[in-house]
């Protein structure tokens, strides 16, 4: 009876210790959701990336990009996700000072974050950039991109911020699904000045300027001879130029015809061919003759830069001259460029005995 | 022992084991293949080193030049530290330490420099990289020309270049720049000049590309741009002024 007693009193104590056990169990179960960290049920979203357009920190200028890549780890159907930045990536939110994204748009559909179509820009929340499509119904694939434009860069110098991205399944940023954090930063734009000192190069002369400098220029006049009713009498002289004017340069001739006292040779007011037994004097920038009629006199523009002469001036054999016309230009900045002046000089058989002579002025004028 | 009580106490001893080791999982998100850990800074250093060929677990402790007792776990691209200073959270510095450049006159004759500099540090990460926006200075409708290509500096000819090195000091070429720093040394730091940018006496500018880079999680590395402008005899006479920015990006 005894050994009855203490069997029993054995087994009800086995029995004590069963339910303990299970109690304990129990309670530790329950403990580690009240004090154990535990395994959030958002899963890391991974290879997450966030590039600006520009790190400026510029105020009033929401024009900034901001690409979000990454790939999100389930395939849970999504109806919404953002990013929303902060000063931190963890904690309470401070959206960063300047921060602004009331204007932002979705520069393109999402990639690989469900339909392909129909995802629409939320700005509603201040600090969250957002997007969602109510209805959709494919599931994410492969790596994410989600790109907002028109944002307002926060405007602090080079300080990091961060934007924490989370998907939902619903269409109203509640239920959440994933989640990833990443970090950008504004930076200092570095600001470059520089100046390029205003050249024009610019000769005359009669000989010695060759096709890149004005080094050996030399001579002022030019002898015609004794003019005659029957044949044509021409000279040249050369000009040299270069500069680096914005927007280049142009040269005028500028004058009167040959004059002897009261008397003058008639100047060619249009652009013709030199007619002997005719007054004309003209003259153009380019490599005449050798026809019977015509001076086989001058040479086309050389040298490494690209001016042309003007129309009235460029036709081989016409001849021209009006005082103050533009006789050379070009549009740009130009390296070193040679003209050759043709001059012709025709006189008739009622032109008046004397000594002729004219003096050219050529200006150079370039445009910075 | 009566079998209901092994089978309680094997029960509850399972479970508490269970529950006691959760906690680290929870923290450390790990995943094959490879090797990948998403929050890359783990508890407490300790002062136990394990490794193999190709990977190496060192636990942070604090030493002389390492006062925060941050530990390198390596591999060829992927670093992740832990120590007692670390943080789960993504972090990315990237700070420019230069505002404005003042070339002066350019020159026909001899090639213009200065530097500019910047640094990056990233952590948490699986590396950085920065890239240089903006166009070359301009005067009007003109832009100075772009190296797109890598080549030496000429004078004489229009050229708008940067690089990342220590140049110079030969006779054509100026005495600019400073190799990339790492900080406080290369086994915590390990960003590096882009190629393109990486050369000596080489320079290039092409807006949009990258300059420099960080191949993993990586402490600071302080970088030096070095400028030079040339100017040909055609180069448009005035004021030139343009701003840069670096852009520097993480993946998390």
């Amino acid at each position: 009876m005894r050994n009855q007693v203490q069997v029993q009193t054995m087994k009800n104590l086995h029995n004590k210790v069963f339910i303990f056990s299970l109690i304990a169990v129990l309670i530790a179960m329950s403990l580690q959701f009240v004090f154990l960290p535990s395994r959030a049920s958002a899963a890391q979203i991974t290879s997450r990336k966030l590039t600006l357009s520009t790190s400026s920190p510029a105020a009033a200028a929401a024009t900034t990009t901001y690409t979000f890549n990454f790939t999100v780890p389930s395939g849970t159907v999504l109806q919404s996700a953002e990013a929303e930045v902060c000063t931190t990536a963890s904690g309470s939110c401070t959206t960063p000072t300047g921060f602004s994204n009331s204007s932002s748009t979705l520069s393109s559909q999402p990639t690989n974050l469900g339909d392909a179509t129909g995802w629409t820009v939320s700005t509603v929340t201040a600090g969250k950039l957002r997007l969602k499509k109510t209805g959709n119904a494919a599931a994410p694939t492969g790596a994410q991109t989600v790109a907002f434009g028109n944002v307002q860069n926060p405007t602090t110098t080079n300080t990091t911020f961060y934007a924490r991205i989370a998907t939902y399944s619903d269409d109203a940023w509640a239920t959440g699904v994933d989640t990833g954090v990443v970090a950008a930063s504004t930076a200092t734009a570095i600001d470059l000045t520089a100046t390029v000192d205003e050249t024009l190069t610019f000769c005359t002369g009669t000989s010695g300027i060759t096709t890149s400098s004005c080094a050996g220029a030399t001579g002022s006049s030019v002898n015609f001879g004794t003019l005659s009713p029957s044949s044509v009498k021409s000279g040249t002289s050369q000009m040299g130029v270069g500069t680096n004017g914005l927007t280049g340069y142009a040269i005028t001739v500028n004058g009167v015809t040959l004059t002897s006292g009261g008397n003058t040779i008639t100047a060619l007011g249009s652009q013709a061919l030199s007619s002997a037994g005719t007054e004309q004097f003209g003259l153009n920038l380019r490599d005449n003759g050798p026809l019977a009629t015509d001076p086989d006199v001058g040479t086309d523009p050389d040298g490494s830069g690209t001016a042309t002469p003007t129309t009235e001036y460029n036709t081989t054999n016409q001849y021209r001259f009006v005082t103050g016309d533009i006789i050379a230009s070009k549009g740009s900045s130009d390296q070193f460029r040679r003209f050759t002046a043709s001059y012709i000089a025709n006189i008739d058989t009622a032109t008046e005995v004397g000594t002729y002579t004219a003096t050219m002025t050529y200006i150079a004028t370039a445009t910075f | 022992m009566d079998m209901k009580l092994r089978v309680g106490l094997v029960i509850f001893g399972v479970l508490i084991i269970g529950v006691l080791i959760r906690h680290p999982q929870a923290l450390a998100q790990g995943t094959s293949s490879g090797y990948r850990i998403d929050e890359s800074y783990i508890g407490p250093g300790g002062s136990l080193e394990s490794g193999s060929t190709g990977y190496k677990l060192e636990p942070g402790q604090q030493t002389t030049g390492n006062p925060g007792g941050v530990g390198d776990s390596s591999s060829t691209n992927y670093t992740a530290q832990s120590g007692n200073t670390t943080t789960s959270d993504p972090r990315l510095v990237c700070v420019v330490n230069s505002g404005s450049l003042n070339f002066g006159a350019l020159s026909t004759s001899l090639v213009v420099s200065s530097v500019a500099s910047f640094s990056v540090l990233n952590y948490t990460s699986y590396g950085y990289v920065a890239t240089i926006l903006g166009s070359t200075p301009s005067n009007g409708s003109h832009n100075l020309d772009a190296m797109s290509s890598t080549g030496p500096s000429v004078a004489g000819t229009e050229q708008f270049g940067i690089n990342l090195r220590d140049n110079g000091p030969l006779l054509t070429d100026p005495d600019v720049g400073a190799d990339p720093l790492q900080v406080p040394s290369g086994s915590f730091s390990y960003g590096v000049a882009a190629g393109g940018y990486n050369t000596v006496n080489q320079y290039r500018y092409v807006a949009g590309e990258t300059i420099a880079s960080g191949p993993k999680s990586s402490g600071q590395t302080d970088y030096t741009i070095s400028y030079i402008i040339n100017a040909s005899t055609i180069t448009p006479g005035g004021q030139y002024s343009g701003n840069q920015t670096i852009l520097c990006t993480g993946t998390y």
